[in-house]
């Protein structure tokens, strides 16, 4: 179903900015280093690992203005990071996405609203963390002068698992009868954002963000953990600690922060350093914490 | 419109040079404070207070749009020119200005469209030229009354020669004081009279929507 919707929203757009409009062209590099302190969202102390990690992707697309205040943005991005302490976290991605803007009159400083649509692929180190992408989002945002801007928005992820299991876990001694579904990645969430970013008089961009997010979420842990595997959604061995670990799907709620500064080096390049923290509230186990700190050069080619 | 504003005029100098043979001149000679040199791209208009008036002429010129850019970033044409905006770049384009003095938009367009369209400016002012898509895409075209208007050049230096002897009105615009404000003062030029305005302005930095890309931002720009 998600694959045919996919098909049939970028066989329109595609159609129409193909053949309606002329299109403006572009692609970005990113390259990426940082560390993230709680890579396997691990809930007890002796599951929290961090890593160092190093990624880098390529998206590039056409924006089409089939109407003087409505753009439609068509794109494509591979990517793939690499986990230095933890390889079996590596993956690499493939997206494609499109996403309508209406800005409501003319200008920089005039509302707009934009939804967008995407669907990726997800091929990890470990081949039960594969997955497919479906991603939607609706945002508002509005720039108040030329230095500051304001946004806040909706989006919703489902992802679908797509390798089987090698361990049917309702055969495991410890908790007889209780069975689950065997893929941790077949989830789906929402989250609620705002943001706002604000540019210096030397250029440089400072932005702070907030996002809650109300879903699923993908927990790694020693085993055995009973409270994680009662209330789990489902449960797998985790591909990425090489037969160590169970990963858990769990009901959640979380708050992520966010704060960057981005420093230009010309026109078409610009150093971003940001941080994160994410508080992740589990349902009826507890709560864990997560953080991030990455530098990215971007670059539009 | 702000007039003489104290905040813009720190300082103001008025030197003559008398110097036998000259012709009637005056230089204005416009100096940030901020950065202690000249002020490139200033705009000067005299406009005489005696009942005489100098005809204006008219004039075809265009503003482009070279890497997401207008060229140049300020215009100057007397009131009743035409203008155009050409495309260089191997993207789109649409040009818009909301400013009082002259609104007009014209829609998306690529490279060599448009360049024989002409946006007539019949009205004095100061427009604020921008892009559509391309938000940071800024330009100011200054529609002056009179025919006595020059910008400064990189040293901040505008020169006037062979003026009427009289007395004249000055005004100075740039575009970091926005739209809505200028300086003037009063000069009188003698004959045979050569004149320096020297005029230091206290201006904030210029301030503009960021161009360059962020990780954290959609990506097309």
């Amino acid at each position: 179903m998600l694959n045919r919707i996919v098909v049939y929203t970028f066989s329109v757009v595609s159609f129409l900015g193909a053949t309606v409009v002329h299109g403006n062209g572009f692609m970005d590099l990113l390259v990426a280093s940082g560390y993230e302190e709680n890579l396997p969202r691990g809930y007890l102390d002796k599951d929290i690992q961090g890593s160092r990690f190093l990624g880098a992707s390529l998206s590039a697309g056409k924006l089409y203005q089939p109407l003087a205040n409505t753009s439609i943005v068509l794109s494509g991005s591979a990517g793939y990071s690499s986990y230095l302490e933890q390889h079996g976290f590596d993956y690499g991605s493939l997206e494609i996405a499109t996403s309508l803007q209406q800005k409501f009159g003319m200008g920089a400083y005039t509302p707009r609203i934009t939804l967008g649509v995407g669907a990726g692929r997800e091929e990890s180190e470990g081949l039960q963390r594969d997955r497919n992408l479906f991603r939607y989002s609706l945002g508002i945002s509005q720039r108040l002068n030329q230095a500051l801007e304001i946004s806040a928005g909706f989006s919703r992820e489902i992802s679908r698992g797509t390798d089987e299991p090698a361990i049917d876990f309702s055969e495991l001694p410890y908790l007889p009868g209780i069975t689950r579904p065997v893929d941790p990645m077949d989830y789906r969430n929402r989250t609620l954002s705002g943001s706002l970013s604000y540019t210096l008089r030397n250029g440089w961009l400072w932005s702070a963000g907030y996002r809650y997010l109300h879903g699923h979420i993908v927990s790694s842990a020693v085993p055995p953990v009973k409270e994680l595997f009662i209330h789990a959604k489902a449960v797998a061995l985790d591909p990425a600690y090489d037969q160590e670990r169970l990963m858990y799907l769990m009901n959640a709620d979380a708050d992520m922060w966010s704060t960057s500064l981005s420093i230009p080096w010309g026109d078409d390049t610009a150093l971003d350093f940001a941080y994160q923290w994410q508080n992740f509230d589990v349902d009826d186990v507890g709560s864990y914490k997560n953080s991030q700190f990455s530098i990215t050069l971007v670059h539009q080619i | 419109m702000i007039k003489n504003s104290p905040s813009y005029l720190i300082a103001l100098a008025v030197s003559l040079i008398s110097v036998p043979g000259y012709s009637e001149e005056l230089r204005v000679s416009i100096t940030d404070l901020l950065a202690e040199s000249g002020l490139a791209d200033a705009v000067v208009e005299l406009q005489p207070k005696e009942t005489w008036s100098i005809a204006v002429s008219p004039v075809e010129t265009s503003v482009d749009q070279v890497d997401k850019e207008f060229v140049s970033g300020v215009t100057v044409v007397p009131r009743g020119s035409r203008v155009s905006f050409p495309n260089s770049d191997d993207i789109l384009h649409h040009v818009y200005s909301f400013s009082p003095a002259k609104t007009f938009d014209i829609p998306l367009y690529g490279s060599d469209e448009n360049r024989e369209h002409y946006e007539s400016f019949s009205k004095s002012g100061i427009v604020e030229i921008g892009c559509n898509i391309h938000d940071w895409m800024l330009a100011y075209i200054y529609v002056a009354d009179s025919a006595l208007v020059a910008k400064t050049d990189k040293h901040g230096i505008a020169d006037f020669r062979s003026l009427k002897p009289g007395a004249y009105s000055v005004k100075i615009w740039h575009s970091r004081m926005g739209t809505a404000g200028f300086v003037t003062r009063d000069i009188a030029i003698g004959a045979d009279e050569a004149k320096v305005l020297s005029v230091t302005l206290d201006l904030e930095p210029e301030r503009r929507i960021r161009r360059a890309p962020t990780s954290t931002r959609n990506r097309y720009r």
